[in-house]
């Protein structure tokens, strides 16, 4: 009903009860109505309970029939309710009339509501997408760890790299010679291996006097990918002090890689060492001690042997004796890198000697940058004391 | 049937008991003493209109009887004068003040109070030697002091009648006259200077029957809807002060005031179109034309009212 309707009835209204009280003044009563009146009226109590609110609902209905014809009993209503103050006698009577779906609707949609529930929806919102955001940054976080293009490059190469050349004439090629490092952050990796890789770990046969000087570490950088030395897979460290530290989260990645690469490289290398001690060993006695072979190979190892391995992997020898000496000469194969001893100085196997060495002293801003640039110069420069010539990525360092 | 009135009487006595346990002076009162007034006050209110009231509805009732009240008087019925003492001590106060409040001078008040007290105690002497006052019509239910009250306004209404030998009538027959009046008598139409008779006759007449079908209309409200527009229209009230007598909040009279509107437009414009005989155009237009007449005749009037309702507050202050 619209507003102009409302005020006709309003306005009719108001004109009935100016008509009701000018027949009040001109005719009076009639006596029926009178005697009706005396005895129809509430009493005292009737009309203090009403106004109290403390009446049943069907007798407070059916006083509510008197008092809507009896304006003397309304008028007692109206003191007594407004004597005592209450301003709703029947706080749970208030009926809830009935409204319209669209009216309901739109009372939702009211300028009181929308002014509260507008800034509380977008303050929702917003702490929705900050916290979906939130949660992804550590998977992006983890994915910025792996170094695309470094990681599952088949193994093909690592077959036709298989180094069994004699030391003397080796010549290996840059993708032949990954630094440990970039196995490191391959092998414990879940990469897929090639059948080629895995052939040449199990199948490759060993003649005699080979000289193996590829260690299961080697052989995991040749399976892993197609060594490309000019970007190590992992990331390089800081060049300058200035440059940021690697997130924490970092460190926490290459701590669980290393342990998951730590077991699998133990594996490989008691398979390797089990391999080079076959090729100690005459063949002959491959054929009674293949079992033997088979067992060692499948034989858990031992403290000894783990601290090998472990060794080999990272540190300084605890054994000194570990070195190949079959030639007479001592050697030591860090990083797939064979070095023999020439004095006082550690010489890699592939140094010519007509090759031009650059002088690095140990400790010196050039060192420094060095390992910074190439951290296998500087795990090779960790384990041998003493003079080193190392040739890598084509050049001759010296170190001293 | 008597199983059921055993029943009764046997909730009537647990609940006299309850009631006493429940009173923080009981005045020496007996069980036998209250089951009567218990009777009455559950017979009056409840059982005229439930009379198959089940037992709990019975037992709630009794539970919300004003305990300490409800002892007092009936110790006062029964000619207790320490409890007649504690009466007057701690409601003279507030029969004072309705006196006040029903009186037009301090003397007139005065003279109310302490007739309210002859009223209260009983001057009449029954057939059985005790004085016989208005204190049994005390039921309890609701509280003391506003039942004296009530009691003092009903007494100022009547001085006032025997005063001023004017009887309050129901409106019913105050509607029944305006629903039988002839055009003549009335005065909706509001005569604007036509130079046209016919049409002057013909908007009379239509006001007229308006007049008669918006009366009727509103006989036919539900009993709430009539008070609700009795109050706001016929007694002057507020919509806050005609809510509170309701039980109801202002914005929910409001709202019922709006619903009647709409419903008593439909109810004439129904009366004017299947017993006057009217199409539904010409009621739209009699609606319109009444509307524009009327508030021509009622703005100054009821610019006047709120002159003096501006007045009647600096009063109040």
């Amino acid at each position: 009903m619209n507003q102009v309707n409302k005020n006709e009835v309003d306005l009719m209204l108001r004109a009935l009860a100016r008509r009701v009280d000018e027949l009040h003044g001109q005719d009076g009563p009639t006596p029926e109505a009178e005697t009706r009146s005396r005895s129809a009226h509430l009493d005292a109590d009737e009309l203090n309970s009403f106004a109290e609110g403390v009446l049943p609902e069907r007798a407070r209905v059916r006083y509510m029939e008197h008092l809507a014809d009896c304006e003397s009993c309304r008028g007692i209503i109206v003191e007594l309710t407004q004597a005592t103050g209450a301003a709703a006698p029947y706080p749970t009577r208030e009926r809830q009339d009935k409204e319209s779906f669209w009216q309901k609707l739109a009372a939702l949609f009211s300028p009181s509501v929308l002014r509260y529930a507008v800034p509380a929806l977008a303050l929702t919102a917003v702490i929705g997408i900050s916290l979906l955001a939130l949660r992804q940054k550590p998977g992006t976080e983890f994915v910025a760890q792996n170094q695309p293009g470094d990681v599952g490059q088949p193994s093909v190469a690592g077959k036709s790299e298989t180094p069994v050349a004699p030391p003397s004439n080796a010549a290996p090629s840059a993708t032949q010679r990954p630094d440990l490092s970039a196995n490191i952050a391959e092998v414990g990796k879940e990469k897929p291996k090639s059948p080629a890789s895995e052939g040449v770990l199990a199948d490759a046969p060993i003649t005699a006097g080979q000289t193996v000087t590829t260690s299961g570490l080697e052989r995991d950088a040749k399976a892993a990918s197609k060594a490309d030395e000019s970007q190590p897979s992992y990331a390089p460290e800081p060049k300058s002090a200035a440059a940021p530290p690697p997130p924490p989260r970092a460190a926490v990645n290459d701590a669980d890689t290393m342990k998951m690469k730590s077991e699998q490289m133990l594996e490989k290398e008691a398979r390797d060492r089990r391999q080079e001690e076959y090729q100690i060993r005459p063949r002959e006695e491959s054929g009674p001690n293949r079992s033997r072979t088979e067992r060692n190979n499948n034989a858990p190892l031992n403290n000894r042997q783990v601290d090998g391995l472990l060794a080999s992997r990272g540190g300084p020898r605890k054994d000194k004796n570990d070195s190949n000496s079959s030639n007479g000469t001592d050697t030591r194969t860090i990083n797939g890198r064979s070095f023999r001893r020439e004095g006082n100085a550690w010489v890699d196997t592939a140094y010519e000697s007509s090759r031009a060495t650059t002088k690095v002293a140990r400790g010196s801003e050039q060192f420094r940058a060095l390992i910074a640039d190439e951290p296998g110069i500087g795990a090779i420069a960790s384990q041998l004391s003493g003079e080193v010539i190392v040739v890598w990525k084509g050049r001759a360092y010296r170190i001293r | 049937m008597n199983q059921r009135t055993d029943q009764i009487e046997k909730l009537f006595a647990e609940g006299a008991s309850r009631l006493l346990a429940r009173a923080t002076d009981a005045h020496s009162l007996s069980n036998e003493s209250l089951v009567p007034r218990i009777r009455a006050a559950v017979e009056k209110y409840l059982l005229r209109d439930d009379p198959q009231a089940v037992p709990t509805t019975i037992e709630e009732f009794v539970d919300k009887l004003q305990a300490d009240d409800l002892c007092l008087i009936v110790a006062c019925e029964q000619g207790n004068q320490t409890a007649w003492t504690d009466l007057v001590e701690r409601f003279s106060a507030t029969v004072r003040s309705a006196a006040r409040s029903a009186s037009s001078n301090e003397e007139g008040a005065e003279d109310l109070a302490q007739s309210i007290w002859a009223e209260l105690y009983g001057l009449r002497v029954r057939e059985d030697g005790k004085p016989a006052g208005k204190l049994a019509y005390y039921s309890g239910r609701g509280s003391l002091a506003g039942w004296l009250r009530a009691v003092v306004a009903q007494l100022a209404i009547d001085q006032h009648r025997k005063q001023s030998r004017l009887v309050q009538t129901e409106e019913d027959s105050d509607f029944d006259r305006i629903i039988g009046q002839g055009h003549e008598e009335n005065n909706w139409s509001g005569s604007t200077g036509a130079p046209n008779p016919e049409v002057e006759i013909s908007r009379k007449l239509a006001g007229v029957q308006m007049q008669k079908a918006l009366a009727k209309s509103v006989t036919e409200l539900t009993a709430e809807d009539r008070l609700l527009v009795k109050l706001y229209y016929f007694d002057g009230l507020r919509l806050r002060e005609a809510g509170a007598v309701l039980g109801v909040h202002e914005a929910t009279a409001s709202r019922r005031l709006t619903r009647i509107h709409a419903d008593l437009r439909q109810q004439v414009e129904s009366i004017l179109v299947e017993e006057q005989g009217w199409t539904k155009p010409e009621t739209e237009r009699a609606f319109s034309d009444i509307a524009v007449h009327l508030e021509a005749d009622i703005e100054p009037l009821l610019a006047g009212d709120a002159v003096m309702m501006k007045k009647e507050n600096k009063i109040a202050g």
